[in-house]
């Protein structure tokens, strides 16, 4: 019978299982609603008493509404937060590097955070590169910066790779040439030297005489990349003092193919091939001693995994948060229904049955929380936007975030469980004694 | 007297022997092997769902490349070689044809990489249980013994033992 309703809800489409989902959560506070109004019209009662007590109520709404949109738009910025690093690392395939942290390694080349890394040489990266399966293997070079832009020596192949045609001007063919990222504040023309290291750690004009000019700009890629300047890995090296990967008759060569000899090494090498299952053959050939290769999907997906128990501990206290300012609401309603405790004395008094009173009370708090709720899908969906214009803006990978199911599941959770909790002030103004409120 | 003695010794030996032999077994379960090809630790998670991933690791002691093709069990409809990738955000599994594995090298089989996937399983997999399937090679079928660990696992439960 289980395994019956487990096929069957597994065979259903996703957006019908999430509405049902979300009819499932409602149901307890549709179905407490239908029975405690039934048989009555509380309404035109439960408005007066809105009205009534305006300030009040808009204070409870606010309070209910900020705390459930805040939780809901944390949840939603975790979930573009994770979209946004997967969109960023998505163009690389595969890395092949040094043996040692696949994360240090995927933060330096997908994320161009600045690390010491060791360096493959010429004849493993002249491996990789005439692999009968490799489409492309470019270079990875960084460790200078010019205005706090990373700069990241490649190839040509690689920018074409990751941006396709260039928003303005055209790739570098020169080692004294270079491309800027989308968002680099640097117009075409622009002639610089650049710094050795990159950050505090930074040396000004350490590379005087190596001045190159920006060529280019690449179109947004919605990464780190868009703040960084690409130049060709051998005018990396050649600032640096060491051969440029070509012999003395090629000096004047930009990209591939590189010689062996002349290669003076690079920190990690951007592998493709033209279908998965090859660059999983690549990766079972280059993981040895020598080198370590690693897909940055599958490390960030493990990173993904340890945010998903975050995700679920932060579910848990965005719930714990919404409920205890709810149960703070519902106390103060408490307190507010002594304030009004005397009209539903005389509503008592002139013959009113106490499950009318009881559906009055009840009717009045759970518009108060169906008010606040509504009012934190608004703040959530604000939020989301807000805290992913400064994330973006921080961190250089763009987080677009929305507000998707699991938070109006969440919702949805949030307003059942508090519509039940409702229950109470409601049952508490019935234990008043009718006679002791008519006095005042 | 010496009746007794050799009695005693015998009866130490068959006592000390006999779990070693269950532990060779033991270990010899989680191997198996094919004309130079081995696979290590198979294993996969228990689920009540009817589809699950098996990993594995996979060594070609050849001087030849092998090609991993897919593979069959008695407990599922099919058995689908594929490969791990992280689409928009999510973790998608996408059917791979086969992967080749070079001479002298390993390829391994793990979670948010390869894997073969079990579609269409005839009944749960319980923790602590295993089950046989075969592995395919261009060589070869390999029968291989499936450990079922926990639904969370994130690897074998004897991974870095050495066989």
């Amino acid at each position: 019978m289980i395994e019956g309703l487990t096929d069957y809800w597994q065979s259903l489409p996703v957006l019908t299982q999430d509405l049902l989902r979300l009819a499932l959560l409602l149901l307890p506070a549709i179905v407490t609603g239908l029975a405690v109004v039934s048989g009555y019209r509380p309404f035109s009662l439960v408005g007066a008493l809105l009205w009534r007590f305006r300030w009040t109520n808009v204070m409870f709404v606010l309070l209910i509404g900020v705390s459930v949109g805040i939780g809901v738009g944390l949840l939603a910025q975790e979930r573009g937060l994770r979209r946004g690093t997967a969109k960023a690392a998505e163009k690389f395939d595969l890395i092949v590097a040094a043996p040692g942290s696949e994360i240090t390694m995927l933060f330096a080349a997908v994320y161009l955070q600045p690390s010491d890394v060791p360096l493959l040489g010429g004849g493993i990266y002249h491996e990789i590169a005439t692999n009968k399966r490799v489409s492309l293997a470019a270079p990875i070079a960084f460790g200078d910066s010019y205005a706090g832009a990373p700069i990241v020596g490649t190839t040509p192949q690689f920018i074409q790779h990751l941006t396709g045609d260039l928003a303005e001007g055209r790739l570098f063919a020169a080692s004294h040439e270079a491309i800027a990222g989308s968002k680099v504040d640097l117009p075409l023309g622009t002639t610089y030297t650049p710094d050795h290291g990159i950050g505090d750690a930074v040396e000004e004009n350490a590379h005087e005489g190596h001045e190159s000019t920006i060529v280019g700009r690449m179109k947004p890629t919605g990464s780190p990349w868009d703040k960084a300047i690409l130049v060709p890995v051998e005018a990396v090296w050649e600032v640096h003092g060491l051969a440029n990967g070509h012999t003395p008759e090629r000096i004047d060569q930009i990209g591939p193919p590189f010689d062996p000899d002349y290669f003076p090494g690079t920190p990690a090498v951007l592998v493709r091939a033209e279908a998965l299952w090859e660059n999983y053959a690549l990766r079972s050939e280059f993981t040895r001693s020598d080198t370590m290769a690693f897909f940055p999907g599958a490390v960030l997906s493990r990173l993904h995994g340890l945010m998903g128990d975050i995700r679920q501990i932060m579910s848990m206290m965005a719930v714990i948060t919404q409920v205890l300012v709810t149960a703070g609401v519902l106390t103060g309603l408490v307190v507010l229904t002594r304030l009004f405790a005397r009209r539903l004395a005389l509503l008592r008094a002139l013959g009113a049955p106490r499950r009318f009173v009881f559906s009055v009370v009840w009717s009045y708090a759970a518009t108060l929380i169906l008010s606040g709720s509504l009012l934190g899908l608004a703040v959530g969906w604000v939020s989301v936007k807000i805290i992913s214009d400064i994330v973006s803006a921080r961190t250089d990978i763009l987080v677009t975030a929305s507000l998707g199911w699991p938070e109006f599941h969440l919702l949805a959770g949030f307003v059942s469980l508090t519509i039940l909790l409702a229950l109470l002030p409601a049952a508490l103004i019935l234990r008043r004694p009718v006679v002791t409120d008519l006095r005042g | 007297m010496i009746r007794f003695l050799v009695t005693a010794t015998m009866t130490g030996f068959f006592a000390f022997a006999g779990p070693a032999t269950a532990s060779d077994d033991d270990h010899d379960h989680h191997l198996s092997e094919l004309h130079g090809v081995k696979a290590i630790h198979a294993w996969t998670r228990a689920t009540s769902d009817d589809h699950a991933l098996v990993f594995v690791e996979i060594e070609n002691e050849t001087d030849k490349e092998v090609i991993l093709l897919g593979g069959e069990a008695d407990n599922a409809g099919s058995v689908d070689l594929v490969g791990f990738q992280l689409v928009d955000g999510k973790a998608v599994y996408t059917p791979l044809p086969q992967v080749p594995v070079a001479a002298g090298s390993e390829l391994h089989l793990e979670p948010e990489a390869l894997a073969m996937r079990l579609e269409g399983l005839t009944g749960k997999l319980e923790k602590g249980q295993e089950f046989e399937m075969e592995i395919e090679f261009d060589i070869g079928h390999m029968d291989v013994h499936v450990t079922i660990e926990a639904a969370d696992a994130k690897t074998h439960s004897h991974a870095g033992h050495a066989h």
